[in-house]
């Protein structure tokens, strides 16, 4: 694969709310930038709108969702206000998609080498004879043994993590700009998931592509991410570089989400630290911090409007407290 | 019949008795083209009264099969189960229906276990109904064990879509336990919920565990989740037992290349980028017995020995060991953990 590294962004998302059918935003003022080559992570809950923003950058949330922003650029691409016909001129091509389960993204009546190929065909890139060369090439690209007979084979002839290497080549057979992986490897067992973990690494560094990594699992993130969005309701919390965001985080979201999962350094069988309470939609509509009901360092002032703040170069997070406040606590206990 | 009728007061117990028994089970599952499936192959494991066990394995390595030979719901194609020191095997009607009512199961998916259309009461009544408890006791105790799981007020009288899959997953415990079982197997938990919810849950077990004294078989991928509930771990590749041991040296120090490189697989939100051990290909098909080491062939210290005699579950090194109880079957036992130690790359790893 000849790398071309681009200088534009991959993707460059302002202000970017998303609701459907007239409810309330499911996703609220979010800027997002992910340059060339760079793997930006996307983290949070259940419901906390981050397969919302997935689907929004590749045009594809159903005709009810609403989307308002102030800027919505696919590489060099801007589609605020684009159409179904434009959309189909930069998915698969300029931009692609992984998802969680790779068989929801695969036509099992289909041979995979036809299916690689055809995502070249449909945009014209290649005739029949040179596209099936290439579908070759990226089966061995992402390390499929024997490129030559699993191009013949079937889906249901592979395993999970084979599948989700046959979605990742057709993902980028155009040499798309931008990948977006929702969960991608969350269906996979934990040594096939570093597997894949590793191919996407690896397809950023050779192709120079932008990768945006939707992700619940903070290991995966801090594995994998140069930089790391965490959301809560709709809403970015806290920026940063993973190490820094997850070992020092300076929203109390991200603090206690830290602190409730059990890792190699939390006491055994000693009762983890709880979020009480869980996300209502009443904290979506507050103008004020939507965590501020089930935060343990709420003050009266949290009601009104917070902004996302500078705590440390590169790393901000949406707490008027966060300077003043001491997280490190919360993730002692642990220790 | 009642319960009155048959003889299942538990036992005194003596410290060193364990609560159950599995001696070289095998389960072996007809597969397409007249091949054999062996789920289970020889599992030989001991589950300590009040510990949990954590049984950790990837997807096929046999873990949910041993769940389910463990309660007995269904018969191993060869070996032995013996619970609280008698063969389970040979119970049969009301013996093993009396029976039931000391093991239980938890599920991943709380749906599995509430039936949608009846009110969570009539779901937590129901193993009790089974095992032969008249109706206003079992409720009493339905109830109860709603309350001792946390279960919002009114819920017995509500349906399970009403709750959130916290909720749910609490009120499925509450079916689990409210039998006053001495054995939960738990499959996977928390693996459906979201990472708050399950520091609640598991907070809950380990609360459980502590008035109820429940014995736990926990089984899980997620090792983070292991090590927190687990006195004791045992690691299954391909329907075998690789290694079994307590869970701090087990996690720690693991003596059999498959745990070594498993540990350094999950991606540790504490360790960020570091070296990892990545495993080539798949494991091998379960119709595909091997005549040697289970692992030997993604195995990257792997000798001929290794391809054609099959390691048994040993005690390696007792006077490096000297509290004992940690197995491992493997030629090569710790030298998978040693290189990583070293810096040593094994040819398959690289960091990411």
């Amino acid at each position: 694969m000849t790398a071309t590294i681009a200088t534009t962004d991959a993707l460059a998302v302002e202000d970017l709310t998303i609701s459907y059918g007239g409810g309330t935003p499911v996703v609220s003022g979010v800027d997002l930038r992910v340059g060339p080559g760079e793997i930006l992570g996307v983290i949070g809950e259940s419901g906390c709108g981050k397969s919302s923003i997935g689907f929004a950058v590749l045009g594809l949330l159903p005709a009810s969702a609403r989307v308002d922003a102030d800027r919505l650029d696919v590489g060099e691409h801007g589609m605020l206000g684009a159409d179904e016909s434009d959309w189909n001129q930069v998915r698969g091509r300029v931009a692609s998609m992984v998802f969680q389960e790779p068989m929801s993204a695969l036509n099992p009546c289909m041979r995979v080498g036809a299916q690689i190929a055809e995502v070249l065909l449909v945009h014209g890139l290649a005739d029949k004879k040179a596209a099936h060369a290439r579908a070759l090439d990226l089966l061995r690209l992402v390390q499929v043994p024997e490129p030559e007979l699993r191009a013949k084979q079937f889906p249901h002839q592979m395993s999970g993590g084979m599948r989700q290497r046959i979605v990742i080549a057709m993902a980028m057979a155009a040499n798309p700009q931008l990948l977006v992986a929702d969960e991608p490897t969350t269906a996979l067992d934990v040594t096939v998931q570093a597997q894949i973990l590793d191919l996407i690494d690896r397809m950023r560094r050779e192709t120079g592509a932008g990768v945006l990594l939707i992700s619940h699992d903070l290991g995966v993130i801090a594995q994998t991410c140069d930089r790391v969005v965490v959301m809560y309701a709709g809403e970015i919390v806290e920026e940063g570089v993973p190490t820094e965001v997850l070992a020092n985080p300076s929203h109390p979201y991200t603090a206690a989400l830290v602190a409730s999962i059990p890792t190699t350094s939390t006491a055994a069988r000693e009762d983890l630290p709880m979020i009480p309470g869980g996300v209502r939609d009443a904290d979506r509509e507050t103008s004020g911090c939507r965590f501020a009901a089930r935060c343990a360092f709420a003050v009266e002032a949290c009601a009104s409007p917070q902004a996302l703040v500078e705590v440390e170069p590169a790393h901000t997070a949406r707490c008027w407290r966060s300077v003043e406040l001491d997280l490190t606590a919360l993730s002692e206990v642990k220790a | 019949m009642t319960l009155t009728d048959l003889d299942i007061t538990p036992r005194p117990r003596a410290v060193e008795d364990p609560l159950m028994v599995l001696n070289g089970v095998r389960q072996e599952f007809p597969a397409a083209g007249g091949r054999t499936v062996h789920a289970l192959d020889g599992v030989t494991l001991e589950v300590q009264r009040g510990e949990t066990l954590g049984i950790v394995g990837e997807s096929g390595c046999g873990k949910s099969t041993l769940a389910r030979a463990a309660l007995l719901l269904r018969k191993p194609t060869a070996g032995e189960i013996r619970f609280d020191g008698k063969d389970a095997l040979a119970m049969r009607g009301g013996r093993l229906r009396a029976h039931r009512r000391r093991a239980q199961m938890v599920f991943q998916d709380p749906n599995d276990s509430l039936d949608p259309r009846y009110k969570v009461l009539r779901s937590v009544m129901e193993p009790l109904l089974s095992a032969g408890v008249p109706r206003g006791e079992a409720r009493a105790k339905a109830l109860e064990a709603l309350e001792a799981v946390g279960a919002p007020d009114g819920a017995a009288g509500r349906f399970p879509h009403e709750f959130s899959g916290g909720q749910r997953q609490r009120i499925a415990i509450a079916r689990a336990i409210a039998t006053e079982p001495e054995l939960v197997v738990l499959d996977e938990p928390t693996s459906a919920l979201d990472v708050s919810i399950q520091a609640q849950i598991l907070n809950l077990l380990l609360e459980l565990q502590e008035s109820k004294q429940l014995t736990y078989m926990f089984i899980s991928h997620n090792l983070a989740v292991i090590r927190h509930l687990s006195h004791r771990v045992a690691v299954m590749y391909l329907g075998r037992i690789v290694e079994v041991g307590p869970a701090s040296q087990v996690l720690a120090d693991p003596l059999h290349p498959y745990t070594a490189a498993l540990l350094s697989a999950v991606p540790d939100p504490d360790a960020g980028r570091r070296e990892r051990i990545i495993l080539q290909g798949d494991p091998p098909s379960p119709t595909q017995r091997a005549a040697g080491c289970a692992f030997a062939s993604r195995c990257w210290l792997a000798t001929e020995q290794c391809r054609t005699e099959a390691p048994p579950l040993v005690h390696t090194d007792v006077a490096a060991n000297p509290t004992g109880g940690h197995l491992v079957a493997c030629h090569r036992p710790g030298e998978g953990q040693e290189a990583l130690r070293l810096g040593l790359r094994p040819a398959s790893s690289t960091t990411v």
